[in-house]
């Protein structure tokens, strides 16, 4: 190992120690020069006479390179070709070994493409270590955004940034060009965003401090995307006039290709032109903040600057600002899903090791069986004079071989795999640098791996193999003796260890299966036949209150009912399973559990009609009306999950609750509850949520959905709607018009892909590791046909043999499962949230996994032996 | 010229055990090493640089020698050689078998 470590310093150096050669053999020269001339030879003569004495320079050169380089080039070359014709002659095992290795090495590129894009690459912003994302605590320790007027004090009284740049998102309708209205993502950014982050427009300029002021001229920045859908790639779209929610803005500049911060932004505009800025108080925490520190300044006295203006906020602001923390991270800390060490990425990691060490153990045993065969090779071999060390060499080539075609093969396995994947991703959904590809780190890891595969594929292997001693090839009785038996004990090692994998992945297995029919099984207590959804976003400059906003669902539900192909029409601030708001719950006549201990609900806004047309019936109370959420009329409608968690045994209709908002201390009214609702969900969690609906008529959000059925074909809605909507407001651009069940399938989009990779990783494992199982059972039993041929001439019976062959199995059965168990145990709690890893653990998946194996690994021993108990004895003594 | 003599053949091997064993005597340069060899076999060992060298860097490749740049007597930079701990100890493995081997061989050769 250290020869080859100064084989290889040696061919990186190479260049300057054979300078040092060429200059070692001048001074040689030189001195045998003078020493001739001591010895009396003219200086003339004594340079040709030394000349001569050197012999050829260059034959000492390539000698001495010949010492480091070449002969090991050789025997390494040679034993590529003999591994190449061996594997061209063992065709199967091969083909077995390479397929096994792509499928293995090739799951674990595609893992750690996605670990890779989605925890550890982070943005591709100019030196990332030096940003960081300001974010606040509040008392109860959620985390909360920073407002307006708090920013504007944390910039002017700090120090510790260069730059610091708030920015929110907010969906906006792109028109005033001679195209449709377009719904486009919109972030509103700090004048000096793309400057923090080290970007620049690839086209026009960058925000100006004086663009980024009220009452300065709109302006806005395409993304190229945008760019070249709506404009093709036009150049002279700079300069030219368009409306963003109705204000008409000037194009400025195109953002690079591929930019979307802070997610999927397709366009830019700068912060001031976020529509209410100005007057928001200091309890809206909207905004997203992140800093670039200034030079030399670190993250902890970021941090305790940013503590010392929380301080002063909190004293001069108590009623908004107590209690409120700042919170600084590194932006690539924010922006990393958990990062590395989060459970979920943890289980995927184990999970993806494990599939690779199931190929390598199934692999290294294919050899294994092989070596059987080819002992009397190796004695030859090792006879003719083949050190150990050089016949370990040449067998860790073959696997070299096998790991380097796995490798290759398992590139394209990853690329299917990822291009799979990223299909069953809806677009717009992760943030633009969670790129799915293959960077230079996803290829470091697939050489570690390869390299990782040649030592546990070939060493066992080649170690065994090695201890050949030609004498016992040369001696042929003893064929089967001692290698027989350590191959056995190996066999027996990757056997136990295998059945510990499989236990653990066929766990994992059912319980991914479980997860995923969770999430598909929720029940949104809907009927979604003929159910079409679309959304409009109403800009706030032209929609200013809710009685605007109303006013135009009104006109937009009145022209629809005017259609006979639509059964009935609602509008919610929120789809089923489409999450909602959170709001703290407070029950008039239960004691106020003091202001940490606010139950959270979820909150959305629906229209009178919204129950009848989902088919949603109520358990008690009633829909509700249109004068619901008219003064004097504050209702709402729990569903049943609040009923049995805050009024058990009771009847909720008639009692008043209050809903408010996080952040807004300020008061929010008392409603009557009027209806319980089934337990229908807003989000795919495990445990339904308590939720609330409001009358959209007592605030009518800027974004809503608007739900219809349909007489007949649902296709032939979508035009009606968006005729109606712009009939209405030429400006409105409706989007996201799907069927609700495609709305609904979007909507569990990441449970749905989760559950599919953790299928796919566990179903890869499960036949590996079971094809394994097998192969290696059978394999062992293979390796003692002798001895049950001499079993059988002695008088043995076939179900003695059996039982012989059975026992020892069970033993090895269990002793793997009880391992597999234990690993499974220990590993449980890396699974996800604490109810899966109990459903993991459940004692009837783990039984029902130990069935399974016990059952192949039993058919793999008994096939075998009794095939090996019904032969002629005479032919199983021959058949080796 | 007649300066230059054919060298006899040496048993394989035997290079780099007299390297290790010049050597031992402290760091020196290949010149010194040939010089040495050639003095001390009273002028019967002549070791030629395309042999000389190759053994040298052998001896490097197996780590039993380092080199480093020195100055020489005349004060030109030279590469001087020293034995390492592992040369030293290879060393005294090889001695030991060449005795053997010169034993063997005489026994041999003595035998009627």
């Amino acid at each position: 190992m250290r020869r080859l470590v100064r084989r290889l310093l040696y061919a990186i150096r190479h260049r300057r120690l054979e300078a040092d050669l060429a200059e070692e053999l001048d001074f040689h020269r030189e001195m045998k020069q003078r020493d001739l001339e001591a010895s009396g030879l003219p200086p003339t003569e004594a340079v040709f006479a030394a000349r001569r004495a050197l012999g050829n320079v260059h034959l000492a050169r390539d000698h001495v390179r010949d010492v480091w380089i070449w002969p090991w080039l050789q025997d390494t070359w040679q034993d590529f070709r003999f591994a190449a014709r061996f594997f061209a002659k063992e065709r199967y095992l091969g083909f077995v070994a390479v397929l096994t290795l792509a499928i293995g090495i090739g799951t674990n590129t595609m893992m750690f493409t996605f670990i890779n894009a989605m925890v550890l690459r982070g943005l591709p912003i100019e030196r990332p270590d030096r940003v960081v994302y300001v974010s606040t605590r509040d008392a109860r320790d959620r985390e909360r955004g920073m407002s307006y007027l708090d920013f504007q004090d944390a910039t002017a009284w700090t120090t510790s940034f260069t730059r610091l740049a708030a920015f929110a998102t907010a969906p906006v309708a792109l028109g005033g060009d001679d195209q449709a209205p377009e719904r486009v993502l919109n972030a509103y950014v700090s004048h000096s965003t793309l400057r923090l982050l080290g970007e620049a427009p690839v086209l026009g300029r960058d925000f100006r401090p004086d663009d980024d002021r009220a009452g300065a001229q709109a302006v806005v920045i395409l993304g190229n995307g945008l760019w070249q859908s709506r404009y093709a790639g036009d150049r002279t779209v700079l300069g030219r006039t368009i409306t963003v929610n109705g204000v008409p803005s000037v194009i400025i500049g195109v953002a690079r290709s591929h930019f979307r911060f802070p997610g999927v932004a397709d366009v830019w505009q700068p912060l001031s032109a976020m529509p209410g800025l100005a007057s928001q108080t200091r309890n809206v925490r909207g905004l997203s903040v992140i800093g670039r520190l200034s030079d030399g300044v670190t993250l902890a006295q970021a941090r305790s600057e940013l503590d010392l203006v929380a301080r002063r906020l909190a004293r001069d602001q108590p009623e908004t600002n107590d209690g409120i923390q700042p919170k600084v991270v590194p932006i690539n800390e924010h922006y990393n899903n958990g990062g590395i060490t989060h459970p979920a990425w943890l289980a995927f990691t184990t999970v993806s090791v494990l599939i690779v060490l199931i190929a390598c153990a199934n692999v290294a045993n294919l050899l294994l069986m092989q070596s059987a065969s080819r002992s009397h090779e190796i004695g030859i071999r090792a006879s003719l004079g083949a050190t150990r060390a050089r016949v370990v060499r040449q067998l860790l080539v073959e696997s070299a071989l096998l790991a380097i075609l796995g490798g290759l093969a398992g590139i394209g396995v990853a690329k299917s795999g990822i291009s799979l994947f990223s299909k069953a991703i809806p677009e717009n959904m992760l943030p633009y640098w969670m790129e799915y590809t293959m960077d230079a780190h996803v290829f470091t890891v697939l050489a570690v791996v390869c390299l990782g595969t040649v030592f546990v594929v070939g060493l066992v292997p080649a170690l065994h193999i090695s201890r050949i001693e030609p004498h016992e090839v040369v001696n042929e009785g003893s064929r089967s003796s001692s290698g027989g038996v350590r191959a056995r004990r190996w066999s027996v090692m990757f056997l136990t260890a295998e059945i510990a994998i499989t236990l653990f992945m066929i766990t994992g297995v059912v319980m991914g299966l479980g997860q995923f029919r969770a999430a598909q099984a929720v029940d949104v207590a809907i009927d979604t036949s003929r159910l079409v959804t679309a959304w409009v976003s109403l800009p706030p400059q032209k929609y200013r209150t809710s009685e605007e906003r109303m006013a135009f669902v009104d006109a937009v539900r009145a022209r629809l009912r005017a259609h006979g192909s639509i059964a009935g029409t609602a509008v919610a601030s929120a789809l089923p399973i489409g999450g909602g708001v959170t709001r703290q719950l407070s029950i008039a006549g239960h004691e106020p559990a003091g202001r940490e201990g606010l139950p959270t609900v979820w909150s959305l806004a629906v229209d009178a009609s919204y129950f009848a047309t989902t088919g949603v019936r109520l358990l008690k109370g009633r829909p509700f009306t249109e004068t619901d959420g008219m003064p004097g009329h504050e209702s709402a409608i729990v569903n049943q999950r609040l009923a049995d968690m805050y009024f058990p045994n009771e009847d909720p209709t008639g009692r008043r609750i209050q809903l408010r908002a996080d952040d807004a201390g300020g008061t929010a009214p008392w409603t009557t509850i009027v209806g319980v609702s089934p337990t229908t969900r807003q989000r795919t969690t495990a445990q339904p949520d308590p939720v609330v609906y409001l009358p959209l008529r007592a605030g009518a959000p800027p974004t809503v959905a608007f739900i219809v059925r349909t007489i007949d074909d649902p296709s032939a809605v979508a035009p009606v709607l968006r005729e109606e909507v712009r009939a209405l407001d030429p400006d409105l651009a409706l989007y996201r018009v799907l069927t609700m069940d495609d709305a609904l399938s979007l909507a569990r989009w990441n449970p749905r892909v989760s559950a599919m990779l953790i299928n796919t990783l566990a179903s890869i494992a499960l036949v590996m590791a079971m094809v394994g199982l097998y192969t290696v059972t059978a394999h062992a039993i293979a390796l003692r046909r002798r001895e049950i041929g001499v079993r059988i001439a002695v008088g043995a019976k076939s179900r003695q043999i059996l039982w012989l062959v059975v026992r020892r199995a069970m033993v090895q059965l269990a002793i793997g499962l009880a391992a597999g168990v234990a690993l499974t145990f220990m590993l449980a709690t890396l699974f996800g949230d604490p109810q899966a890893s109990i459903r993991q653990t459940d004692a009837s998946v783990l039984g029902a996994a130990s069935f399974l194996i016990a059952f192949v690994a039993l058919a793999a021993c008994v096939i075998p032996a009794h095939r090996a108990a019904r032969l002629d004895p005479v032919v199983a003594l021959r058949h080796e | 010229m007649g300066v230059t003599k054919q060298p006899p053949d040496l048993l394989p091997g035997t290079l780099d055990l007299l390297i290790l064993r010049v050597l031992v005597r402290g760091p020196t340069h290949g010149y010194g090493i040939a010089q040495h060899l050639r003095t001390a076999s009273e002028e019967v060992l002549q070791v030629g640089e395309s042999s000389l060298y190759p053994a040298l860097h052998r001896l490097l490749l197996n780590g039993w020698v380092k080199a480093d740049w020195g100055v020489s007597e005349n004060n030109r930079r030279a590469r001087y050689y020293a034995l390492t701990a592992a040369g030293r100890k290879q060393l005294a493995v090889e001695r030991q078998e060449f005795d053997r081997m010169i034993l063997a061989i005489h026994k041999v050769l003595n035998a009627t």
